[in-house]
């Protein structure tokens, strides 16, 4: 079991490693949204889990609690932010590629 | 609200005067930080097994969902290419849309961006746009799981849950 | 394979530090401050399991807690200021 946990700890320290390297690398705030929000959520998850199997059931608990509590609103968050950045965007960077009905149906409205 | 307080309760395992104080300080910030969000359980039915499936299936897109991310941090930035795409919304149910926003930044590629009610349209941005027509039928396809799991029992029985369809066609606009 | 694991986590929050210095917009420091909370909780996940001390599971659960507030307190801020 401690080993199953040690490996877990890794994958998900890296996983989160990968976030943080996506949050870096991409030039636009949308998709660093998308990385920082999906694969740390995933990262942090396996962290939660390896770190569950070494401890006792009272501390367990509490890491699964942190773990529903992060996976739950962190989408919410990204959410927030993202409508946020789209109504004011003052210096943002965005960057769109190929359709974007979202601005098709405010130069209807307007 | 109650359940916040409750919860503040029983991570310090100690029902004092202090601690609820404490613990309707947090709660009473919460639920201002978060407008519009009240009213959650009209007319809402829960259907466990419907439920179960659709949790199942919303651990099945993280998992992949961070596949795809992952091959998208890798990839030379020029070959992705981003879009914002409009999904249309079955009626204007709180919960329902909330949950379904919160669901749709698991899958794969996309994160909810706007929310509009008329029409009721969610509008979500795509990392990687391969297929308009197929983000659009995977987002309602998730709706529908939604709805089944945790709509309420008169959307369940419109005809198809009022969700829109969108027509499969073969036309639709590729762009990759 | 933990301090392995810690190794790692120092690298990613210091690249979550560089983009929340660079910027360019307020946006982009929320985002990787909020990636930044996620790698405390990590640290603080790992330091659980490597020690008995169960300060760590507590603080990481008030963390994640205040960190979707922070976030949320956020996002309405930049609605009005822009980001």
């Amino acid at each position: 079991m401690r080993g199953v946990g040690e490996v877990l700890l890794l994958l998900g320290a890296g996983w989160v490693l990968l976030a943080a390297v996506g949050v870096l690398r991409f030039d636009d705030v949308y998709a660093r949204m998308h990385a920082a929000t999906k694969a740390t959520t995933l990262g942090l998850l396996l962290v939660l889990g390896g770190a569950a199997t070494q401890l006792a059931g009272e501390d367990a608990a509490k890491l699964a609690l942190v773990g529903v509590l992060v996976f739950l609103t962190a989408p919410i968050g990204a959410h927030l932010i993202g409508r946020a950045v789209h109504r004011a965007p003052g210096d943002v960077r965005i960057r769109i590629d190929t359709v974007d009905e979202l601005r098709d149906a405010e130069t209807i409205e307007s | 609200m109650v359940w916040l307080v409750v919860l503040w309760q029983l991570l310090w395992r100690d029902v004092s005067f202090a601690n609820i104080v404490g613990g309707l300080v947090v709660a009473a910030v919460v639920t201002v930080v978060r407008p519009g969000r009240e009213r959650l359980s009209a007319g809402h039915t829960v259907r466990p097994l419907r439920l179960v499936i659709f949790l199942g299936y919303f651990a099945w897109l993280l998992v992949v969902s961070n596949l795809v991310v992952a091959r998208e941090i890798v990839t030379r930035r020029d070959y992705i290419r981003s879009g914002i795409v409009a999904v249309p919304l079955a009626g204007t149910a709180e919960l329902v849309t909330t949950v379904l926003a919160d669901a749709m930044t698991l899958t794969p590629g996309t994160l909810s961006l706007e929310v509009r009610q008329d029409p009721p349209m969610l509008y979500v941005h795509v990392l990687h746009v391969r297929d308009v027509e197929g983000v659009r039928r995977d987002i309602l396809r998730l709706q529908r799981l939604v709805l089944r799991a945790i709509g309420p029992a008169d959307a369940l029985r419109r005809p198809d849950h009022g969700v829109p369809r969108v027509p499969s066609s073969d036309a639709g606009r590729r762009t990759s | 394979m933990i301090s392995a694991a810690l190794a790692l986590l120092w690298l990613a929050g210091a690249l979550l530090l560089v983009r929340v210095v660079v910027g360019p917009s307020l946006a982009d420091r929320v985002v990787a401050l909020d990636g930044l909370l996620i790698v405390v909780i990590c640290g603080l996940a790992v330091n659980a399991a490597r020690t008995d001390s169960d300060l760590f599971t507590d603080v990481a659960v008030v963390i994640g807690l205040l960190g979707f507030l922070g976030t949320a307190v956020a996002a309405r801020f930049i609605e009005r200021r822009g980001a």
